[in-house]
């Protein structure tokens, strides 16, 4: 199976059986394909995962939540809780508010937002079903249940509100009474003059678009460990996050405790995608609770309580329209969306739609746009990040418009697109809301795409097979994403409470190993990879035998304000990695040099050794080096000892790495069922610092965008009650359903970012959903259909073919 | 008799283990907690996501859908036991990783053991074949991709090093 | 999700399981494979007082054919049948469904049994024994009766079993000279249909007629149903694409699914006609 095309220009990796030997030194590990350093423990069941940490004389915590989605709560009885065998303590609001513990912060703000915090555990008011009310301890996790199911709540019911579109209607029932309002905040995303646009206008297609509730679903739910030492003072807390820094962070704010006396861990965590993004009530409480009873706690999320509790992410409603000129020339883009926010703020605010319109007009040069983002709140789970982050929607409505363009034009949709793009030599481009574009050739990504799915010929397929009766369809989006974003000063001026920098240290010992300590956390990205190889290529080492990567601890690893969130740990980590490795080896090669006695210029560093150019018999090992950097003596005029170095990286722009993705399906008119039959990505994301880690991000990506664009939705009924709280109902994408996703590399280096790496993590996902909703209205053409509402479900594509109800698409 | 604990005496990867127990401890949370075998991960507890099969007596099972009680008398492996040796890898978990077929890793466990059986009644699978004997297994990482592959060499692998059989 | 107290019995005979059930009745839950049940506990869905573990119970499981009928006891695994010769010989519909039953881990543990006690509106089992007209053998301190497919299955997760009694047996026989599949849409694979067709047909063969349709559905009714005008749109006819198709709008017509998360009525009923169709030429083509 050849699935990674091999072209001249373009980036030639290796399948991963033809891997030469390794080439050390620098320029040399930075692009290879060597495998994982986390792997061996994770294959053999040895990687500690959160539920894996058990300590002596260990409590489990289970947490009670609101059965009801709106109502007052008036009273909690856990007296026959109390009395349940093993049980060691109920905590509720009360409790917290008597131990000084504050609110949960919200991390996304913006003017006039109506809520900062949230209660950590619910006070007079629930709003959402799966709300927090009361944490139960007991000796173990089956007591902890048992005794949860025996606190009772008083609740009197209000109405629920399950539409944010309703929620902003005059009279709708107010959630947050001292708002007066659902309105949890509002931005406006605004360049040009884009109504003096649509005055001129030929063309304006005016649609409406419904984006479905889904979520990040991670295999592993969440969960958290703490324990206490009264002797010390000092809480260790081991959580299941992608921010363990923030998590520390917010602990130390919300209850007071100083940052010293605490430390958080992130163990091998199970996959995040954002739902792991934001710190959680459960994480204080656990703490809190380790500290009052002066015992271990545990709590693990079982995944009924992940369908309830977990930020879920996604739905949003947009009323747009976007004009154009009679050539297909785009002139302006125009609307509305309003974004369900769930029962309150999470940590994320109104962020995702707010990111996800800033690149809505992605690789096109139009520069007047007009969004109004609204987010209402509602009764249901809170809504935050998801990988893509706003962008798989405004994608979806974006590329629906532009297909519809050409249809309404009658001319090809590829031209469409080539006859917008920005032209590579007008980079660094500017785009309507001011972000500037760090280079990119957008038509090659079209071009190379479609040439690998054969578009030139899937016109005459496509009418072949109507003839026989059966329906094809082809669909293409090309898009480009702001990632890791930057600079930190920048970052909170739009809102964010925390800037986007990573530092990284790194230490080398007399033994000339190196180890890199760094913030983040990894949640499956490879980053003790990635970090091991940019170190390795920087100092001529071997990264699987000489340089180990620490990650996640906040006792031991610098300060990281943003961690794995937003595709920034190989760019921003590996440009941290990159420069405090050069620093090291700018003083192993002054000392080399002058031990050698030779000229500090004509020093190479490779293979693990440090040589006078030319001369190889002129050599010291690496170890050699450091030793005597380490010893401290024979050293040059004005060199200190040691060889520790720490390097703090705050990218002075974000990175816009961009993609064309394409895929052809086939869908059957007598059962409205689809099926994929290729799907094709042809990636830039700057300097790959390891292929197969590229296409396993990105693979996994279109593998979750394929799912919420064909079988992923949270259905709520109309009391406000979830109805997917199982794998049951809440479809996951498997083996059977996703295709084989073949990738084409092209590889510019960004020009800002030392190693030249762009954000990557989150691009697999922004496309699926519009190319599969431009393929699906490509195979329904003859029908005259418009593709609209996701998720694209056969019973939806069925009615849509055979014209019943208005559901359709 | 009716009993609300129960002692059980089971084989784990060539072990055996005695212990008294209540009679409605999941079998996935004894080997976890009570023989601290943490690689069976637990993803969903009903049955779906596939992270927790173990091999009862040779056959891939789900260890959330049965009781610790009735494993007793039976032979399990876990993830655990796959290995040939401390430091070295089943030649599945070496394909694993030479496709990069794992990212966060959490699933892992359970694609192995599915797959351990059926590479052994199927020594030679097509890819459709591959993805329909992993859809009980649900992994939000790799989307699958690297996996098929890695089940392909595997299965390469695997005819290589016992020919004949 | 972990299972409430309850407390535990391992019994090795069928007598003994008589006895706890008489003394027992409602309170009791046997655990045959568990791949339904013990989800269900560990959603804390049901709180029996005592489960009666039958997977210690002897000639359980035994796989028998007499006269061309299949007798299979209730604890045989589904995956045992599924790879069983004499299961493909006699009853080849059974092999059919089982194909679609979960997962093959799932069917690894999972029973015969447990499945049609189970039944579940989408489940394939009772469906296939609704379709080859199975019987149902039960035991309970009363005595054995045998019950047909036909008055077994009363609707969701309900049986003619009164509380007390176990199903022992299940006894199936397909018409010599029948051909059978076993057709299901679902949304995944190994998920739930939400409409699937178990389908019988004998062709006379000298005039090509068909003499026999059987057509029972699954997903679309609240158990397994059999359908009666469907059958006999194309009886006595000739496999026509256009009798065919009447099979599937008559099958459609006559029942009246419920829309759920997953499909609606409309569309689950437009499934069944297009599975009937689809079914009935698969048997039909030489």
């Amino acid at each position: 199976m050849t699935w990674t095309a091999r072209l001249q220009g373009e980036a030639q990796p290796q399948a991963a059986d033809e891997q030469p030997s390794l080439h050390l030194g620098p320029g040399r590990v930075i692009g290879r394909r060597i495998q994982r350093l986390e792997d061996p423990r994770l294959l053999t069941g040895q990687a500690p995962f959160v539920a894996d940490v058990n300590l002596p004389g260990m409590v489990h915590a289970a947490i009670v939540r609101s059965p009801a989605a709106h109502g007052y709560l008036r009273t909690i009885d856990a007296a026959e809780a109390l009395g349940s065998p093993g049980v060691q303590a109920v905590l509720t609001a009360k409790d917290l508010d008597e131990l000084g513990v504050g609110e949960m912060p919200v991390h996304w703000l913006r003017p006039g937002q109506r809520n900062v915090s949230n209660p950590i555990l619910a006070t007079d008011k629930v709003y959402y079903v799966g709300q927090p009310v009361a944490v139960v301890v007991a000796d173990d996790a089956y007591a902890a249940e048992d005794a949860a199911e025996l606190v009772s709540l008083e609740i009197d019911p209000l109405p629920a509100m399950v539409n944010a579109e309703e929620a902003l209607q005059p009279g709708a029932t107010i959630l947050h009474e001292e708002w007066e309002t659902n309105l949890l905040a509002e931005h406006i995303a605004s360049g040009g003059d884009v109504d003096r646009q649509f005055e001129h206008a030929e063309v304006v297609i005016a649609e409406r678009f419904q984006i479905q509730r889904q979520a990040g679903m991670p295999i592993e739910t969440r969960g958290a460990a703490a324990t206490y030492d009264p002797l010390t003072g000092e809480l260790t807390l081991w959580v299941s996050t992608q921010m363990p820094h923030l998590v520390k962070t917010d602990i130390c704010q919300v209850c007071g405790w100083p940052g010293h006396k605490v430390r958080v861990i992130a163990p091998a965590v199970g996959g995040g995608f954002g739902v792991k993004e934001p710190p959680y009530p459960e994480e204080i409480v656990v703490c809190v609770l380790a500290k009052q009873l002066a015992r271990p706690v545990k709590w693990v999320e079982d995944r009924r309580e992940h369908f309830l509790a977990s930020v879920q992410a996604r739905e949003m409603t947009w009323d747009v329209e976007l004009a154009a000129d009679g050539n297909g020339r785009i002139l302006g883009l125009r609307g509305r969306v309003i974004y369900d926010v769930g029962g309150h703020a999470s940590a994320q605010g109104i962020g995702v739609p707010i990111v996800g319109t800033g690149m809505m007009l992605g690789p096109y040069d139009v520069q007047h746009m007009r969004v109004h983002i609204l987010g209402a709140v509602t009764n249901k789970v809170p809504a935050g990040a998801y990988r893509g982050f706003g962008r798989p929607q405004a994608t979806f409505v974006m590329e629906r418009l532009v297909d519809e363009l050409a249809a309404r034009l009658n001319l090809d949709r590829a031209a469409v697109r080539q006859r917008n793009f920005i032209a590579p030599h007008a980079q660094p481009y500017r785009n309507a809301l001011g972000h500037v574009y760090d280079g990119g050739d957008y038509g090659r990504t079209l071009d190379r795409a479609l040439r690998q799915i054969g578009y030139d010929v899937f016109a005459a397929r496509q009418a072949e097979a109507r003839a026989q009766g059966r329906l094809l369809g082809i669909g293409f989006v090309t898009f480009v994403m702001e990632a890791g974003l930057g600079p930190s000063e920048q970052i909170v001026r739009g809102g964010h409470m925390t800037g986007t920098y990573e530092t990284v240290l790194i230490r080398m010992d007399p033994s000339g190993k190196a180890v890199v300590y760094c913030g983040s956390s990894s949640q499956g990205q490879g980053h003790e990879t990635t970090l091991a190889q940019v170190c390795a290529d920087r100092l001529g080492l071997d990264p699987e035998r000489d340089v180990v990567v620490v990650l996640g601890d906040t006792a031991t690893t610098p300060y990281s304000p943003a961690s794995a969130i937003g595709s920034r740990v190989g760019m921003v980590g590996g440009a941290a990695t990159f420069l405090a490795a050069d620093r090291i080896r700018e003083k192993l090669v002054k000392l080399t040099a002058h031990l050698l006695e030779a000229n500090v210029g004509d020093i190479e560093i490779s293979e693990g050794l440090a040589y006078v150019q030319g001369s190889k018999d002129r050599a010291l090992t690496i170890q050699e080096v450091a030793t005597a950097a380490c010893l401290g003596s024979n050293l040059p005029d004005g060199m200190l000892p040691g060889l520790e170095v720490s390097e703090t990286f705050d990218p002075p722009v974000s990175t816009f790495p961009y993609a064309t993705h394409a895929a052809t399906v086939e869908i059957d008119p007598d059962t409205g069922g689809l099926t994929i039959l290729r799907y094709v990505v042809v990636q830039d994301c700057g300097t790959m610092i390891n292929p197969s880690v590229v296409e396993g991000q990105i693979a996994g990506g279109v593998a979750q965008g394929i799912g919420g664009a064909l079988l992923e939705q949270l259905v709520y009924n109309s009391d406000g009650q979830p109805l997917t709280t199982s794998f049951m109902d809440y479809l996951l994408p498997t083996a059977v359903e996703i295709p084989d996703i073949e990738i084409v590399h092209l590889q510019t280096p960004a020009p800002d970012i030392p190693g030249g790496m762009k954000g990557l993590g989150e691009a697999g996902t922004v496309a699926p959903a519009a190319v599969l909703g431009n393929a699906v209205a490509d195979a329904l053409a003859p029908f005259g259909i418009r593709v609209t509402t996701l998720p694209l479900d056969p019973d939806r594509l069925w009615r849509a073919i055979n014209r019943r109800g208005d559901g359709a698409s | 008799m009716i009993v609300t604990e129960r002692a059980v005496s089971v084989s784990v990867n060539g072990a055996t283990y005695a212990r008294t127990i209540p009679v409605r401890l999941l079998l996935s949370d004894f080997i976890r907690n009570e023989l601290g075998l943490t690689g069976t991960h637990l993803g969903c507890e009903h049955g779906v996501c596939g992270c927790c099969t173990i091999l009862l007596d040779g056959q891939a099972v789900r260890s959330c859908l049965m009781f610790a009680v009735q494993a007793d008398g039976h032979e399990l492996i876990t993830v655990e036991g796959l290995a040939p040796a401390p430091g070295q890898l089943h030649p599945l978990q070496e394909a694993f990783r030479q496709e990069h077929a794992l990212q966060c890793g959490y699933c892992t466990p359970g694609f192995l053991t599915t797959l351990i059986p059926f590479l052994e009644s199927n020594r030679d699978p097509s890819e459709l074949e591959i993805r329909q004997a992993l859809s009980g297994n649900l992994c939000r990482c790799t989307g699958y991709q690297n996996i098929v592959k890695a089940v392909q060499r595997a299965a390469r692998e695997m005819r290589t090093v016992e020919p004949g059989r | 999700m972990k299972p409430p107290p309850f407390k535990y019995v391992r019994p090795s005979d069928l007598n003994e399981v008589i006895s706890l059930l008489s003394q027992h009745g409602e309170e009791a839950r046997l655990l045959a494979g568990g791949q339904s049940l013990v989800p269900m506990l560990n959603f804390r869905l049901l709180r029996p007082s005592v489960l009666i573990d039958l997977n210690a119970v002897t000639h359980m499981d035994s796989l028998a054919v007499a006269d061309g009928t299949l007798l299979i006891g209730s604890m045989v695994r589904q995956r045992t049948a599924e790879r069983s010769p004499d299961v493909l010989i006699t009853a080849p519909l059974v092999v059919q469904a089982l194909r679609h039953v979960g997962h093959f881990q799932i069917r690894n543990r999972g029973t015969m049994g447990g499945s049609l006690m189970h039944s579940a509106p989408a489940a394939e089992l009772p469906g296939v024994a609704l379709l080859l007209e199975a019987q149902m053998v039960l035991r309970s301190s009363r005595g054995e009766r045998v019950i047909q497919a036909s008055d077994f299955f009363c609707g969701p997760f309900t049986t003619a079993a009164d509380p007390d009694e176990i199903l022992t047996e299940v006894r199936f026989h397909t018409p010599p000279g029948a051909r059978t599949t076993f057709l299901e849409v679902a949304r995944r694979s190994g998920d739930f249909a939400l409409a699937g067709v178990a389908a019988l047909a004998r062709i006379d063969p000298e005039t090509r007629v068909l003499k026999e349709v059987r057509l029972a559905a699954i997903g679309v009714s609240g158990g397994p149903v059999r359908l009666f005008q469907a059958e006999a749109v194309v009886t006595g006819r000739y496999a026509t694409p256009e009798a065919l198709r009447e099979s599937g709008a008559a099958a459609a017509d006559e029942v009246t699914p419920s829309t759920d998360l997953h499909a609606s009525e409309d569309y689950r009923k437009r499934l069944l006609n297009v599975l009937v169709a689809r079914a009935l030429a698969e048997i039909t083509t030489l």
